[in-house]
Order: C-alpha cells, then sequence, then structure tokens
C-alpha cells in the first residue's frame, strides 16, 4: 500500500505540447485533472526549432484555437517575428507561421496551466501503469509514481514524446534522454510492453545552435517579418509590427558537402548505430547530401530563439555528425565561418506506438479509460502534438462522465484529418501535417477555423464566454453582410451574384452597397471568400455529403470479421486491426476493396431474411 | 459504391448471340432516365410490361424494345428498376447501356444490384455472400484481363496516364505545401504543355474504347506452329469459310486473319497468325508478321498450337515451341494440335498421357472433338468475363470523361492563372476517376513521390 495516494479523475503524464492541451482541455470539461511531469521547468518546452505554425500546420494551430486551446494565445503572446504563408496564393493556401520566444513560450503556457481551475501541475516522476481487469477488460485505474504515491484515476492520458527508451547520439557518443540534458522514461516503456502494446522505433534530428555575436549578419539574407502581422488566435485583436525580429539564410556548399560525403562514416545514421526511420521532409544534412547528390546548395534558415538570449537555431542542417565534423561544416559556410556552437545536434531514438491501436478519440483498444496522444503516437511537429492532446483530453473527461467520444471529421478539420490518417493507416515514417493529406483542402482554411470548429466547441463546453461572445458577433456580421449583398442591386443584379465576377472585389461592393462598409474586415472576409469560391466549395462539400452517407453505415466495435467467410485474408487481417467506425472508415485502410466492403455491409445488415 | 440513391446499369442476359438481350436498370432516377430517352411511361405503379422503341443514335437510330417497368419499390432490388429486352446482340445492348448512362445512369460494378437486392431483403445472407465472394475473387484476375481485351491492352496506357498525372499533381502539391524551399517545382507553362498532353492521351483512349469495345469483346482464340503447319487450313475448317488464303507453300499468311465463327454457341474471334519463323534479317515484312503473330498471342484466350502430324515428330516439335507458349496472359490455355492427319498412314496415337487433339481439315477428323476442347476451356477460364469486358468498358468511358473534363478545367485554370489549389483539386479528381479504373488508391502516392524527388525539408 503506497503511502499516499490522490484521486483525479483524468491523469496526464507529461507536459509537452500534447499533455497540456491535453490537461487544460479536460479540465475546462470540469474534470478532476492532475499533469504530471518529471519536471516543472520544462513545461511547454519547445524540444527543436523555436516556430510555431507553417503550411498546414498553422491552420492546425488556429483550431486548436478555436476549440479553446492554449497555443494559439501563447505564441500570439511570445512570438518574435510573424509571416503568413503562401499568401500569394488563394486563401485555403495561407498558412500563418511565427518565430516563438522559447523561454517566453514554455513560460506563458506553464502559467496558464497554473492558473486553470479544476488542474493540478504537479513535478512527479511515473514509475509505472495501474490497471485492473473488470470483467475480462483491461482498464487503467491509475499510476504510481516515485517517492511511495499514486495517484488513481479512470483514465490517464500518456503524452510521453521521444522520452521512451531514448537514445541520443552525436557521432559515436551515445546518451540515455529523450532531450538534450534530460533523462528518459523507462517505467513507461515497461508498462506498455506488459499491456501487450507494439512498439516500435523511430528516429528524428535536431541541429546545433550557434552564438549570434559570432555571427556575420551583413552576409546573410534578410528574412523579415510581415508588415501587418495576422494573429494565431481568435480572440488576439492586434499584433505589434514594430517589435518583430528578423531571421536570416545562409546556405551550404559543395566543400561542406564534400565534408559530410568524407565523413560519413561517422555519422550514425550511416555506420549502422542507427537503424530505425526517420521522416523524409526533415532530413539531417547528410540525408540530403546522399539522396540529392546533385544538388550543391541546401538552404539554412537563422532563426533567433529569443529576445534575451544570443542562441540561434540552424534550421536545415540537423545533424547526428561528430562535434569536430560540425565544427568544421559552419566554418566552410558564408556568414558562419567564426560562429561558435552552443550546443551540438544530434539524433534522438525513441519507442512509439503505432497509433492503429488507438481508436480515433485517442483511447487505445487495449487498455480501457488509457489515452496516447503526441509524439508517442509517431507523430512529430508541436502543432500536431497540440491537436492530438486536446482530442484526448476532451475525450477523457466525456468518458469519465459517461459521455460519446467526440472528434472532428475529415471535412471539419485538419485535427479530423489527423487523427483519422493516424488510426486507420497508421504511419511508418514520423508523421507530419501536409495540406496534401487534406481531401477538402478548400473547405479547410485558417480564416474559417472558428467557423468550422467554435460552434461544436460550445455545444462541447470547451470555450468560455468571451470567445463565444466574440464567435456570435462574428457570425452575425457575417450574416448581415450576406443579407445587405443579397438585397443590394448593382447593375440590375444581385450584389451577391455580381461579387461573384473575378474582376469585382470588397471595396467595390463597398461603395455600392450601403452598410458594407461598417462590416467587420474579419467578418467580410469570410463572405467574400464564401461567395469567390463558391463552386469549389460546393463541389468538395458534395462529396463530403457521398462521404457522410458511408459513414452513416456504423460497423460495432465487437463485430466479428471473422463471421464472413468469403472475405480475404488481408482484408480480414486488416480490418480485424483498425476496427474501423463505420464503412468510410474501413473505405480508408489501404487494401481493403470495395467488394470487401459490400460483404461486411451485407453482414451489417445481416438479420434480414428473404422475402418470400 | 453504396450509393444506393443512385441508378445504376449493366447487360443482364450472357453476352452471347441469342434472340434476346436484356438491360437492367435500378435506381431513384429510373423514370426519369427512361423519360430522357423518350420510352413513354405509363401513370400506373403496378409492374408493366410495355412494346416501346429507344433512339440509340446513329448509325442504329430508334431500336424496338419491350421494356418490364418496376415503377415502386416492389423490385428485386427494392427499388424502381426496369429491365430493356433487344435482340441479343452486343454491339445492341452496348448502345442502349451507353445511352442510359448519357442520360444520367451509373454503370453497374460487379456485384452492385445483388448488394441491392440483399439491402433489400429479397436475398438471404448466405446467398448475397456467395455472390460477392465470386465477385471479389474474380475482380482482381479478370479485371486487368478484361482492360486488356477490352482496347488492345487498356490497362498500361491508363496506368501510364494516372502515373504521369500523379506526377503532375504532386508537382503542384510540393509547391503548395513547400513553400518556403528554394526550388522551383513546375512552371505554369510546363503545366499547361503536360496537361495537353495527357488530355490527348485520354482523348485517344477514348476512341479506342469507343471504336473497339465491341469488336475484341469476344474470346480470341490464336492459331500459332510452324509455316505451312496447316493453321490456314484449320480456321477454315473450325469457321466453316474460307477466311484465310490458303495454299501449299509455307509462308502464305504473312497477315493475321481474324474470323469471328461461333464455337458451341459462343461468339469467338479466331486469328490465323503468321507461322512462326526466323525472320531473315532483311526481310522487313516477315519481321512485322511476325510481331503481328506474337501479339495476337499474347492476347489470346485459347491458343491451338498446329504440329503438322505428317512430317515431324510431334514430341519434338513440341519441344521446340513450348517456349513461345511462356508468353502471354496468365490465364491463356494451350492446345496442342496435331493436323493433316489424313496424310498419317500410321498410327500415331500414344496411349494414356495423350493431350493431342488429332485433326484433318480435309476428312474432317477431330474438328468437332476440337471444339468441345475450346468450348471448355472458355468455360472454365471466363465465361462470365465477356460481361465484365462490357460493364468495363462502360465504367472505363464513363471515367475517362470525367477525368477529362477535370483536365480540361485545370487547363482553363492554368490560363486564367488562378491558384494552384484549385488546379490540384481538379488534378485529384483526373487521378481518382482512372483509379477508379485500375482499382488503385492514390493518397499516400502524392508525397511518396514529392519526398523521391526533391530535397525537402529544413
Amino acid at each position: 500500500m503506497a503511502q499516499s495516494s490522490y484521486h483525479y479523475d483524468v491523469i496526464v503524464i507529461g507536459a509537452g505540447h500534447a499533455g497540456t492541451e491535453a490537461a487544460a482541455a479536460a479540465a475546462r470539461l470540469g474534470a478532476n485533472t492532475a499533469l504530471l511531469t518529471t519536471n516543472l521547468d520544462t513545461v511547454g518546452q519547445m524540444s527543436c526549432n523555436p516556430a510555431i505554425g507553417g503550411v498546414a500546420k498553422g491552420q492546425i494551430v488556429r483550431e486548436v484555437d478555436a476549440l479553446g486551446g492554449l497555443m494559439g494565445q501563447a505564441i500570439d503572446a511570445t512570438g518574435i517575428q510573424f509571416r503568413l504563408l503562401n499568401c500569394r496564393k488563394g486563401p485555403a493556401m495561407h498558412s500563418p507561421r511565427a518565430q516563438a520566444d522559447k523561454k517566453a513560450y514554455q513560460f506563458h503556457i506553464k502559467h496558464q496551466i497554473e492558473q486553470q481551475p479544476n488542474l493540478d501541475l504537479r513535478q512527479e516522476t511515473v514509475m509505472d501503469l495501474m490497471t485492473e481487469e473488470v470483467d475480462g477488460v483491461t482498464r487503467v485505474c491509475g499510476v504510481s509514481v516515485v517517492g511511495d504515491a499514486v495517484f488513481l484515476a479512470p483514465t490517464v492520458i500518456l503524452t510521453t514524446g521521444t522520452f521512451l527508451k531514448a537514445i541520443m547520439h552525436t557521432g559515436k557518443a551515445q546518451t540515455e534522454g529523450g532531450r538534450a540534458g534530460e533523462g528518459t522514461t523507462t517505467g513507461i516503456s515497461g508498462a506498455l510492453n506488459r499491456l501487450g502494446f507494439q512498439v516500435e522505433r523511430f528516429k528524428t534530428g535536431t541541429p546545433a545552435r550557434l552564438n549570434a555575436k559570432s555571427i556575420d549578419y551583413s552576409s546573410l539574407e534578410l528574412q523579415p517579418g510581415d508588415d501587418t502581422p495576422q494573429p494565431f488566435s481568435f480572440l488576439t485583436e492586434f499584433l505589434n509590427a514594430s517589435d518583430q525580429l528578423p531571421c536570416h539564410i545562409a546556405h551550404t556548399n559543395d566543400a561542406v558537402h564534400e565534408l559530410i560525403r568524407a565523413n560519413l562514416d561517422r555519422a550514425p545514421m550511416y555506420s549502422g548505430q542507427i537503424n530505425s526511420t526517420g521522416p523524409r521532409y526533415c532530413p539531417s544534412i547528410e540525408d540530403k547530401v546522399v539522396r540529392f547528390a546533385d544538388k550543391n546548395s541546401h538552404q539554412l534558415f537563422l532563426e533567433p530563439e529569443g529576445r534575451n538570449t544570443n542562441e540561434v537555431y540552424v534550421n536545415g542542417i540537423s545533424t547526428s555528425l561528430p562535434r569536430d565534423v560540425q565544427d568544421q561544416m559552419f566554418r566552410m559556410i558564408q556568414g558562419l565561418e567564426n560562429a561558435q556552437i552552443m550546443r551540438y545536434g544530434y539524433a534522438v531514438e525513441y519507442d512509439f506506438c503505432p497509433p492503429t491501436q488507438l481508436w480515433p478519440h485517442m483511447e487505445s483498444k487495449l487498455v480501457n479509460g488509457l489515452f496516447l496522444a503526441g509524439q508517442i503516437n509517431g507523430t512529430t511537429g508541436y502543432e500536431e502534438a497540440a491537436g492530438q492532446g486536446l482530442i484526448a483530453g476532451m475525450n477523457a473527461a466525456r468518458k469519465v462522465v459517461g459521455k460519446e467520444p467526440w472528434v472532428p471529421t475529415r471535412d471539419q478539420a485538419y485535427i479530423g484529418v489527423l487523427v483519422d490518417d493516424l488510426v486507420t493507416a497508421g504511419t511508418d515514417e514520423p508523421y507530419r501535417m501536409f495540406t496534401s493529406r487534406a481531401e477538402y483542402r478548400l473547405l479547410l482554411r485558417q480564416d474559417n477555423a472558428d467557423r468550422r470548429l467554435t460552434g461544436a466547441a460550445d455545444e462541447l463546453g470547451l470555450i468560455d464566454a468571451t470567445r463565444r461572445t466574440r464567435f456570435q458577433a462574428k457570425l452575425a456580421q457575417i450574416e448581415l453582410a450576406q443579407h445587405l449583398l443579397k438585397e443590394a442591386r448593382c447593375e440590375k443584379i444581385p450584389g451577391d451574384v455580381y461579387l461573384r465576377r473575378s474582376e469585382v472585389d470588397w471595396a467595390q461592393m463597398c461603395e455600392r452597397v450601403e452598410g458594407l462598409g461598417q462590416i467587420e474586415p474579419q467578418a467580410a472576409q469570410q463572405v467574400l471568400y464564401d461567395i469567390k469560391y463558391e463552386g469549389y466549395i460546393n463541389r468538395q462539400k458534395s462529396e463530403v455529403e457521398k462521404q457522410h452517407r458511408l459513414a452513416s453505415k456504423r460497423i460495432p466495435a465487437t463485430f466479428d470479421y471473422d463471421r464472413i467467410g468469403p472475405l480475404r485474408h488481408e482484408a480480414r487481417e486488416k480490418l480485424n486491426r483498425v476496427r474501423p467506425l463505420n464503412l468510410d472508415q474501413a473505405k480508408r485502410i489501404s487494401g481493403v476493396t470495395p467488394a470487401d466492403l459490400a460483404l461486411v455491409l451485407t453482414h451489417l445488415e445481416g438479420k434480414k431474411k428473404p422475402i418470400e | 459504391m453504396f450509393g444506393a440513391e443512385d441508378t445504376i446499369v449493366a447487360i443482364a442476359s450472357p453476352t452471347t448471340p441469342a434472340i434476346r438481350g436484356i438491360v437492367r436498370l435500378s435506381g431513384h432516377d429510373v423514370l426519369s432516365i427512361l423519360r430522357t430517352v423518350d420510352v413513354a411511361l405509363p401513370s400506373s405503379k403496378r409492374p408493366q410490361v410495355m412494346e416501346t422503341s429507344i433512339d440509340l443514335g446513329e448509325p442504329l437510330g430508334a431500336m424496338e424494345t419491350s421494356v418490364m417497368l418496376w415503377p415502386t419499390h416492389h423490385s428485386y432490388t427494392g427499388q424502381p428498376s426496369a429491365e430493356i429486352h433487344s435482340h441479343g446482340c452486343l454491339p445492341i445492348l452496348q448502345a442502349i447501356v451507353n445511352r442510359l448512362t448519357g442520360a444520367g445512369a451509373r454503370a453497374a460494378r460487379p456485384g452492385e444490384f445483388t448488394l441491392r437486392a440483399f439491402l433489400a431483403g429479397r436475398l438471404d445472407l448466405t446467398q448475397a455472400e456467395a455472390v460477392l465472394g465470386v465477385i471479389e475473387a474474380e475482380q482482381r484476375g479478370s479485371l486487368d484481363h478484361a482492360l486488356r481485351q477490352l482496347a488492345g491492352n487498356l490497362s498500361r496506357p491508363l496506368e501510364q496516364m494516372r502515373s504521369d498525372l500523379l506526377n503532375l499533381l504532386a508537382d503542384v502539391e510540393a509547391g503548395l505545401d513547400f513553400v518556403d524551399e528554394d526550388i522551383q517545382f513546375i512552371e505554369d507553362s510546363v503545366l499547361r504543355e503536360r496537361l495537353l498532353a495527357t488530355n490527348e492521351i485520354i482523348k485517344q483512349t477514348r476512341e479506342r474504347l469507343r471504336t473497339r469495345a465491341s469488336s475484341s469483346a469476344e474470346p480470341i482464340i490464336a492459331l500459332r506452329g510452324n509455316p505451312n503447319a496447316g493453321k490456314s487450313h484449320l480456321v477454315n475448317a473450325l469457321s466453316n469459310q474460307q477466311a484465310a488464303i490458303v495454299a501449299d507453300v509455307a509462308g502464305t499468311t504473312r497477315d493475321t486473319v481474324s474470323v469471328q465463327t461461333l464455337i458451341a454457341n459462343r461468339l469467338v474471334q479466331l486469328i490465323d497468325t503468321a507461322g512462326i519463323e526466323q525472320a531473315a534479317e532483311d526481310d522487313a515484312i516477315s519481321a512485322a508478321s511476325q510481331d503481328h503473330a506474337n501479339q495476337a498471342s499474347r492476347s489470346a484466350d485459347v491458343r491451338l498450337w498446329c504440329v503438322d502430324a505428317s512430317k515431324s515428330g510431334l514430341a519434338a516439335e513440341r519441344h521446340r515451341l513450348a517456349p513461345y507458349a511462356n508468353e502471354g496472359k496468365r490465364s491463356v490455355f494451350d492446345l496442342w494440335v496435331a493436323t493433316k492427319t489424313d496424310l498419317v498412314t500410321n498410327p500415331i496415337k500414344q496411349p494414356n498421357t495423350d493431350d493431342w487433339v488429332y485433326t484433318s481439315a480435309v476428312s474432317g477428323e477431330g474438328i468437332e472433338e476440337l471444339k468441345q476442347r475450346i468450348d471448355q476451356c472458355l468455360t472454365q477460364s471466363d465465361h462470365e468475363e465477356t460481361g465484365s469486358v462490357i460493364g468495363t468498358a462502360a465504367r472505363c468511358s464513363q471515367s475517362l470523361g470525367l477525368a477529362e473534363q477535370a483536365i480540361v478545367s485545370a487547363m482553363e485554370l492554368v490560363d486564367m492563372g488562378d491558384g494552384h489549389e484549385f488546379i490540384a483539386a481538379e488534378l485529384r479528381i483526373a487521378v481518382e476517376s482512372l483509379g477508379e479504373v485500375t482499382g488503385a488508391v492514390y493518397t499516400d502516392d502524392i508525397l511518396d513521390r514529392v519526398f523521391g524527388r526533391f530535397c525537402i525539408g529544413k
């Protein structure tokens, strides 16, 4: 019997980007929540690059915000440079990205967590997961921690990031740990093995950090922030443009590539020291040099890590090469000849649990009440982690009070695409969001995240009165503008029809339609996009409808695929593993054919008797 | 495939020549579709038979048909249904299907009528399962076969086209997702050029599909063997006509000669090929004949390997020809035929392991047996396949139409200088349409292609 025990509704293990959103979401829904971290000084820490957002990722941050999450407001408060990427393309491609003051960001998150009602933030080291068998079902019931204490709860959310059996590599030097200067989490790895979870290994890398005083910025290309910075949060009204810090761009060259090639045998990835799978889109510099041998230069982005530090993150040169090679590399790059390395780059190998072991609401199929979110599911990126954390936290809280899970659909949010991809297809490299993963990209825009999600969030109980009032006011403005346009006549045709013309813009309409000029810019933008892209939006909506019809054919969790005699072996095996919730999800499992689905459908409706 | 509201259409009768043929139609829009093709509909809700005509356009014109109509859900599929009874002639039945898809029906996928009947409670589970299970087993093997048969290797150009479009889409997507990379993914002028090229291929393929779907729908029987092995005589004997030029000079048949004929009440295409020989280096005509012959051999369903029984040792000849028999479809059947037995005086039949068919075009010996053997082969291999070819033809044509439309829209978008995300949306439709024919999925492909070709990532 442990000396101390504490009772909660929801326990979250790990206070990174997934854990903090999970804990905050659960607490907002009224669940009595504990957030346990091995180190209170690293809550909300940005382990890798000092940036939030980017193409597809920025859309996720907007969605997290629309659902009442933390990330959007935190980056607005602590960003040091804001850019709207892709702004020369259409609105579906606009993606916000910001450089963060790393320390300020994590303190902001920590402070939000500390202030959140129903939420206790504690420094604890979890030793083991506690489970019990009830009617043949394994349920989680709490965790034991160092210091002879237990935390008891019917739901536990694991957000342990890269800390499961983590090993860092710099050249031949190996250190146990998931992040420079920190340890690894062995107790939880043991528990997952014991409970029967399938575990696989991924790797990822991080580049060196340089001291700004040793960089010759005069010879580098400048990359400033936008003149009119756009906030991430729907609640942030204004960002100060003059406050921003610039980034800079440097380039590798043939000499650098030659050096890397000459030292490949000392890179753990190539010497065989690491043989797990890494991401293809964020390759290490040694990877780039080998795989794209014909390219003689790669871009490097120098990103300041904050206002009160000289550390500069060198985006584009993540590496596990030994120290002396890293030193030499920078000496050959224009502008970085005298650069001093403050932290060396390293590769980290870690365990993750293939996410096909989860239901879409992030609860594991093996252990009732145990949720997994973030990098433990094989994803990469703060934003992907935050999105999953929010879904896991919200659904853990709903489970405690006996409510059905809620998950956004693929046509509703990138977060919906994210969780569906993970649990339906799994991932064989660290999963990152891209807009090309979203078949309804034209509907999932960063500008309409609130219209897609805030209404649902309100019904779920995730948002506060301020957000509700702001949102309703915006909807009212949109309706008013639509009404004004419909009633107005321009050259004898209704204003909303007239506005469809490609040569007509909003400013012209404001001159023609009385009252339109007073519409808030955010609302005006929505009305404009709705009308300008009506054709595409409608077409995607009709595809969505088809998908929903298929999704309405639900498959019970206990459905027995072995009962279907003629089902092919491959289909049976995959359906058994994924256990899709409906025919729409089943359709997306690779290797499951329409005829397989027809067989499943006949069995779903299988009680019918033939009519004589 | 479960949009049970869609109205589906397919040929429901065997596709062999017969007095009657049936096209079946089921779905909510059956009545309005029939109205579109000028079938006068009665107001009664009862099932009934109507003598009417359907306008099939040039060159067939209006065709007399009888339509059996179930105007309400009291039907086999539990929804408004109709059967159009016409001549049991493939091109006509196909024309009817085409007319109906043009009027808004969708070509049915394998098993769809069965599925609907099951969902309506007209079949029990085991019955439905049996039908669908058979379809599943057939789908993979026969789709490829069906496509090949359909338009002389249609599946390869389709796959190629889809692959080209995927590369194009990958380039466009890369430009959208990887905005910070210093890579020029694709220029508008190149994009336009590649779209135009793809569109040309789609147009050509549709044209081939239209002209060849009907003629190549019947099983192909190719005759192979040495020059002057008696292949042409055999063709004439099997078809009772003087189709091939027959002469006693070896190598008379320089082109492949094709004859349509009935074997055991089944319409087949007999292809008489040039004799297998090493083409002399300077003999271009002979080389071309050999190419033709090989092509026919590869697309055949049954091959008759003919050996002159009066000349060579059968076993030795078979050994020599065997390498040629390794080419072709997986499901091809090979029959070994000894010819000109009338010229042989000594009995040559070997007991037990003898699977040769001994024939004489002169005396007629063995011709009936050969027909039976051919019939057995076709029955075993794919007696349903002709049906699947027709179905595939209709679906192909529809999907290609969608793809073409999407590519034209994409080209317009390029010309207007509109956003690449919209072009990507059109390309996705095109890729998906083609993927529906070949049974491929594409979502993962795009990223795979991007990462395979570009160095992405900070």
